[in-house]
C-alpha cells in the first residue's frame, strides 16, 4: 500500500516550525515579561496544549468522538507522580505499595516516558475491543472506559490513595520544559498526520465503506491511531503531574474531558494548529472569567459568585462555533500549510 | 442463597432494569430517527429532578409535583431539538454530538447558578421505604411502585407505537426517514415527537430515579445518561425493543456482580459491568440485535 | 401537467444536472433513459423535493413547485417510488402500505385503497402479516408500488422498477404500469431496460452526463429515427 509522501512531510514540516516559531515567541515574550502569574499562565497553557494535541491525533484523524483520552491522561499523570514521589513521601503516604516501586525515584524524562508506556498499554488493552466497533458504539465504549478508569482512580487505595489522591510530586516542569514538551507532541502529531496509516485514518474518516473497498483495514488503523493517541496523552499526563504536583481522581473525569474536547471542537478536529488555537481560545475566555467566577463587586452592585461560569461560556461559545462555524475555527487547515 | 433473597434481587434486577429500559428507549427513540446521539439526555432528567424539588419544596403532593416533572422534560426535549439541533440538521454525527455535549453542560451550569451547586433533598412520601411481608418473604415497596409505573410507561408506548398511525409514522421514520418522508410523512413533526417521547420517558425514567435517590445535584444527569448509553449499545444501536432488553440485561448484570463480587470489590461493580459489556460488544459489535440502520439501502 | 425548465442540481459543490428541461401531460408514460450516473435519479429526487435545485423552475398543475418538501409534493399528488424498492424491512406488508397512506385520513378511502393494490397484487394480500424484509425481490417492487398506489397519487415517478428482476417479472411491471395509466395515473418511468421501457412509453428523454441528450416519440427510438446508442454516449 502508500508509503510516506514526500510533499506531505514537507508541508507538515513547515507547519512544525511555523507553530513551534510562535509558540516560542510567546514563550519567549512571557518570559521577558517576567510576570509571575504570566508565566503560570503561559506554563498551563502549554501543557494543555499537549493534552489536546494528542486527543487530536485519535479524534482528528479518525472523527471518532473519544470521551476516554482523559484516564489516558490519568494514568499518565498517576504514574509519573509513583515514578518521581520520593520514597520518603511515599513511605507515608502509600504504606502498601510494592517495595520495587517504593525505592523508585526517576527524573523528568523517565517519568514521562513512563507514563506513554502505561498508557500505550491500557491503551493496547481497550483498543483491541474498541476498534473493532462502529463509529456510535465506539463513542459510547470511549466513555465506559472513562468510567472504569475513574472507579479504579478512586478505590485502588494502595496505588492511588483513593479519593484523597497524591501529593509531594517533585517541581520538574517550568516554562522551557513545557515549551519543549509541546513542541515534540506537535511534531509527532504532524508527523502521524502525515503518515500512511494517519493518512488512511483520514480516508476511512470521510469515506469509511470505499475506504474499505480499496484495502485500508479500518480495525487496523483505528487501532494503530489509538496506540499514539493514547500514549501521546500519557505523556501529556505525566507532563502535566510534574506541573500541579498534587492530584486527585477527580481531576480526570468529566469537566476535564469536556474542556479538552471543547478545545478540540472550537479550533478544529482536523487540523493540529486548531487543537493549539481551541487551547489559546479557551484559555483565553477562562482567565476572563476566573475571577468573575468567584464573586465581584461592579459599582455598588455586588455580584455573588457564579460557579461554573467558564464551562457555561465555553459551551455556549460551542454552540455558536457547531451553527456558524461547524468545521471549527481552522476546519482543516494547518497554519503554514498551502490553505 | 435462600430462595426469600433470591426473590429480592430478581424484583431488584427488575425494577432497576425498568428504570434503564425506560432510559435506554427514550435515547434510541431520538437516535434511530435521526441518527444522532442525545448527550443532554440525561439531563432531561435532571430537569425533572428540579421540577420535583420545587414543587415539593412548595407543598405540593408528591405525585403532582413528579406529574410536573414529566411534563416539563417532555416539553424541555421538544424545545431543545429546536434550538440547538434543529440548526444542525444535516450535520455529520459527531457534530450533533458535541452540540447536545454543549447542551447539557449548559443546563447543568445553569442550575449551578440558578438554583445551587450543592444537593438538594427531595422528601419523598413515607411508604416508598416500607416493605410487605409475605411470611418470610419481604419485598420494598419502593421496588415494586418502580416496576409498575415502568412496565406500565413502557407497554402504553409499545401500544403507542404499534397501534397509532404516530406511532406508524416514528417506527418508519426509525426505519428510513428518507422514504417516510416520501410518505408524508412530516420531517419536523416526527422529529419532534420523537423527541416528545424521548422526554417524556426521560421524565418518567427521573421520577422514579428521584424517589430512589432522595436528593437532585446539578450533575445528577450522568449516571442516567452512562446507562443508558450501555443498554442502548448492549441492545443494538438504533433498534427500540434493543434498548429496552439491553437496559434489563444492564441491570441484572450489575445485580449479579453485586451479588457474587467479595465486598472489597464492590467499588468496581460499575467497572466489571463495563467490561462485561466491552466483551459482549467485542463478540456482537453490532449489540445483541442487529441495528435496523445497517439494513438501509 | 409538470414541467421542468433549465434544473441543475448540485451535491454540495459538484454539479450534477447541467440545466435541463422536460415536460409530461397528463395521462402519457415518460421515460427518462440513460446510463448508470446520468443524473436521472437525482432528477426524480430533486421533483419530488428531496433536494433542492440550484438553478431552474419545476411547476405543477400550473403552479411552482421547487422548494416543496416531499410531503407537500405528496399532498399534491406526486409519489416516488425510490431507487433500489427501499421498503420498511421491520414493518409487516400492511404496515408498509398503512404508511404510504399516511396522508389519507379518511378511514374509508384507506381500506379501498388497500383494495385496490391487493387486487393488483394479490400475493400482498397474502403475506400481509409477514415482515416487508422477508419478501422476495420481486415481492418487494410490488409492495414499494402499492405503497406509493396507497396515497392516490396523480402523478407517479419510478426509479428503475424493473431492477434485480426475473425477464418474467419485468414483463409483468411494465404490464403494470400500463394499466395503473388506464386507470388515469400520468407516469414518469426511469429505467435502464431501454427497449422494453420505450415499447410503453409515449415518449422518452435520454439524460447523459447529467444532460438531456435526446428527446422525442417512442417510435422515433425504436425506428431509428432518434439514435439511442448514441444519445447514450452523450454525443446525439
Ligand atoms: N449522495 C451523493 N453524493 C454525491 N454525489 C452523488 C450522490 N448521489 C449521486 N451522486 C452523483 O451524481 C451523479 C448522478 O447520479 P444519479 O444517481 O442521479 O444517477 P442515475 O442516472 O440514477 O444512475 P443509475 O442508473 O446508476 O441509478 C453521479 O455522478 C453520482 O456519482
Ligand atoms: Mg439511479
Amino acid at each position: 500500500m502508500s508509503n510516506w509522501s514526500r510533499r506531505r512531510l514537507a508541508v507538515s514540516g513547515r507547519t512544525w516550525l511555523v507553530l513551534s516559531l510562535l509558540l516560542l515567541l510567546a514563550g519567549g515574550g512571557v518570559w521577558l515579561w517576567d510576570d509571575a502569574n504570566l508565566i503560570r499562565i503561559a506554563t498551563n497553557f502549554f501543557l494543555l496544549c499537549t493534552l489536546v494535541v494528542s486527543l487530536q491525533v485519535f479524534v482528528g484523524n479518525s472523527g471518532i468522538v473519544s470521551f476516554g483520552h482523559v484516564a489516558f491522561f490519568g494514568v499518565g499523570a498517576y504514574t509519573a507522580a509513583l515514578l518521581t514521589i520520593p520514597p520518603n513521601v511515599k513511605e507515608r503516604a502509600l504504606p502498601m505499595l510494592p517495595a520495587i516501586l517504593m525505592n523508585l525515584e526517576t527524573g523528568l524524562v523517565t517519568a514521562t516516558l513512563g507514563g506513554a508506556l502505561v498508557a500505550f498499554l491500557v491503551a493496547l488493552l481497550t483498543g483491541l475491543a474498541l476498534a473493532r466497533m462502529q463509529e456510535q458504539a465506539m463513542a459510547m465504549a470511549t466513555l465506559a472506559l472513562l468510567v472504569m478508569m475513574h472507579a479504579i482512580f478512586s478505590n485502588w487505595e494502595t496505588v492511588t490513595r483513593g479519593t484523597i489522591g497524591l501529593y509531594g510530586i517533585p517541581r520538574g516542569i517550568n516554562l522551557w520544559v513545557a515549551l519543549s514538551g509541546i513542541i515534540i507532541i506537535i511534531g509527532l502529531a504532524l508527523l502521524f498526520k502525515a503518515s500512511p496509516t494517519g493518512l488512511h485514518l483520514q480516508a476511512s474518516r470521510e469515506q469509511p465503506l470505499a475506504a474499505q473497498t480499496i484495502g485500508i483495514n479500518l480495525v487496523r488503523v483505528r487501532l494503530i491511531g489509538w496506540l499514539v493517541s493514547g500514549a501521546l496523552m500519557g505523556s501529556a499526563g505525566a507532563l502535566w503531574a510534574q506541573n500541579i504536583l498534587a492530584f486527585g481522581p477527580d481531576q480526570f473525569y468529566f469537566v476535564e474531558t469536556f474542556t479538552v474536547l471543547s478545545m478540540l471542537v472550537i479550533g478544529g478536529l482536523g487540523s493540529v494548529s486548531g487543537a493549539v488555537v481551541g487551547a489559546a481560545v479557551v484559555t483565553g475566555v477562562s482567565e476572563m472569567l476566573r475571577d468573575l467566577e468567584g464573586g465581584f463587586t461592579l459599582g455598588p452592585l455586588s455580584i455573588p459568585e457564579l460557579p461554573g461560569l467558564v464551562q457555561l461560556a465555553v459551551a455556549v461559545l460551542i454552540m455558536i462555533i457547531l451553527i456558524y462555524r461547524p468545521e471549527g475555527l481552522l476546519g482543516q487547515r494547518e497554519v503554514g500549510g498551502k490553505r | 442463597m435462600t430462595p426469600e433473597l433470591l426473590v429480592q434481587q430478581l424484583i431488584n434486577a427488575l425494577s432497576l432494569g425498568s428504570i434503564y429500559a425506560l432510559l435506554a428507549l427514550g435515547l434510541a427513540m431520538v437516535f434511530s430517527v435521526l441518527g444522532m446521539l442525545n448527550f443532554a439526555f440525561g439531563e432531561l432528567v435532571t430537569i425533572t429532578g428540579y421540577v420535583m424539588f420545587w414543587l415539593v419544596a412548595a407543598q405540593t403532593s408528591f405525585v403532582t409535583a413528579a406529574v410536573a416533572g414529566v411534563i416539563f422534560a417532555t416539553l424541555a426535549s421538544v424545545l431543545i431539538e429546536q434550538i440547538a439541533f434543529r440548526p444542525l440538521r444535516r450535520a455529520p454525527f459527531v457534530t450533533l454530538l458535541f452540540s447536545s455535549f454543549a447542551v447539557a453542560v449548559i443546563i447543568q451550569n445553569l442550575i449551578r447558578q440558578l438554583v445551587s451547586p450543592r444537593p438538594k433533598g427531595v422528601p419523598v412520601p413515607g411508604i416508598f421505604d416500607e416493605v410487605w411481608r409475605f411470611g418470610t418473604f419481604q419485598i420494598g415497596v419502593l421496588p415494586m411502585i418502580t416496576l409498575g409505573v415502568g412496565l406500565a410507561a413502557l407497554g402504553l408506548l409499545a401500544a403507542f407505537l404499534q397501534r397509532t398511525s404516530w406511532g406508524l409514522a416514528i417506527r418508519a421514520a426509525a426505519l428510513d426517514f428518507e422514504v417516510a418522508r416520501l410518505m408524508g410523512i412530516r420531517a419536523n413533526r416526527v422529529i419532534s415527537l420523537a423527541f416528545a417521547i424521548s422526554g417524556l420517558l426521560a421524565g418518567v425514567a427521573g421520577v422514579l430515579w428521584v424517589a430512589r435517590r432522595g436528593t437532585v445535584t446539578p450533575d445528577m444527569g450522568f449516571v442516567p445518561i452512562l446507562k443508558a448509553f450501555i443498554a442502548v449499545v448492549i441492545g443494538g444501536l438504533g433498534n427500540l425493543w434493543g434498548a429496552v432488553l439491553g437496559g434489563f440485561v444492564l441491570a441484572f448484570l450489575e445485580v449479579t456482580l453485586d451479588v457474587v463480587l467479595p465486598i472489597e470489590f464492590r467499588p468496581y461493580t460499575e467497572a466489571f459491568a463495563l467490561i462485561a459489556v466491552v466483551v459482549i460488544l467485542y463478540f456482537r459489535p453490532q449489540g445483541l440485535i442487529a441495528a435496523q440502520t445497517a439494513e438501509r439501502v | 401537467m409538470l414541467q421542468v425548465r433549465n434544473l441543475v442540481v448540485n451535491y454540495g459543490p459538484v454539479e450534477v444536472i447541467h440545466g435541463i428541461s422536460l415536460n409530461v401531460e397528463k395521462g402519457e408514460i415518460v421515460s427518462v433513459l440513460g446510463p448508470n450516473g446520468g443524473g436521472k435519479s437525482t432528477l426524480l429526487r430533486t421533483i419530488v423535493g428531496l433536494m433542492r435545485p440550484q438553478q431552474g423552475e419545476i411547476s405543477y398543475q400550473a403552479a411552482r413547485i421547487d422548494g416543496r418538501s416531499p410531503e407537500e409534493n405528496l399532498a399534491h399528488g406526486i409519489a416516488l417510488v425510490p431507487e433500489g424498492r427501499r421498503i420498511f424491512s421491520r414493518l409487516t406488508v400492511l404496515e408498509n402500505l398503512w404508511a404510504g397512506a399516511y396522508l389519507v385520513r379518511n378511514k374509508r378511502v384507506v381500506d379501498e385503497s388497500l383494495a385496490f393494490v391487493f387486487n393488483q397484487f394479490p400475493i400482498l394480500a397474502e403475506r400481509r402479516a409477514q415482515l416487508g424484509g422477508t419478501l422476495s425481490g420481486g415481492q418487494q417492487q410490488m409492495l414499494a408500488i402499492g405503497r406509493a398506489l396507497m396515497s392516490r397519487p396523480q402523478l407517479m415517478l419510478l426509479d428503475e422498477p424493473s431492477l434485480g428482476l426475473a425477464p418474467i417479472l419485468v414483463q409483468d411491471t411494465f404490464q403494470l404500469i400500463q394499466r395503473l395509466r388506464g386507470e388515469g395515473l400520468t407516469i414518469i418511468l426511469v429505467e435502464q431496460n431501454a427497449r422494453q421501457a420505450l415499447e410503453i412509453s409515449d415518449r422518452a428523454y435520454v439524460l447523459a452526463s447529467g444532460q438531456m441528450q435526446a428527446a422525442g416519440r417512442a417510435e422515433e427510438f425504436q425506428k431509428g429515427g432518434l439514435d439511442l446508442e448514441r444519445a447514450y454516449l452523450g454525443d446525439a
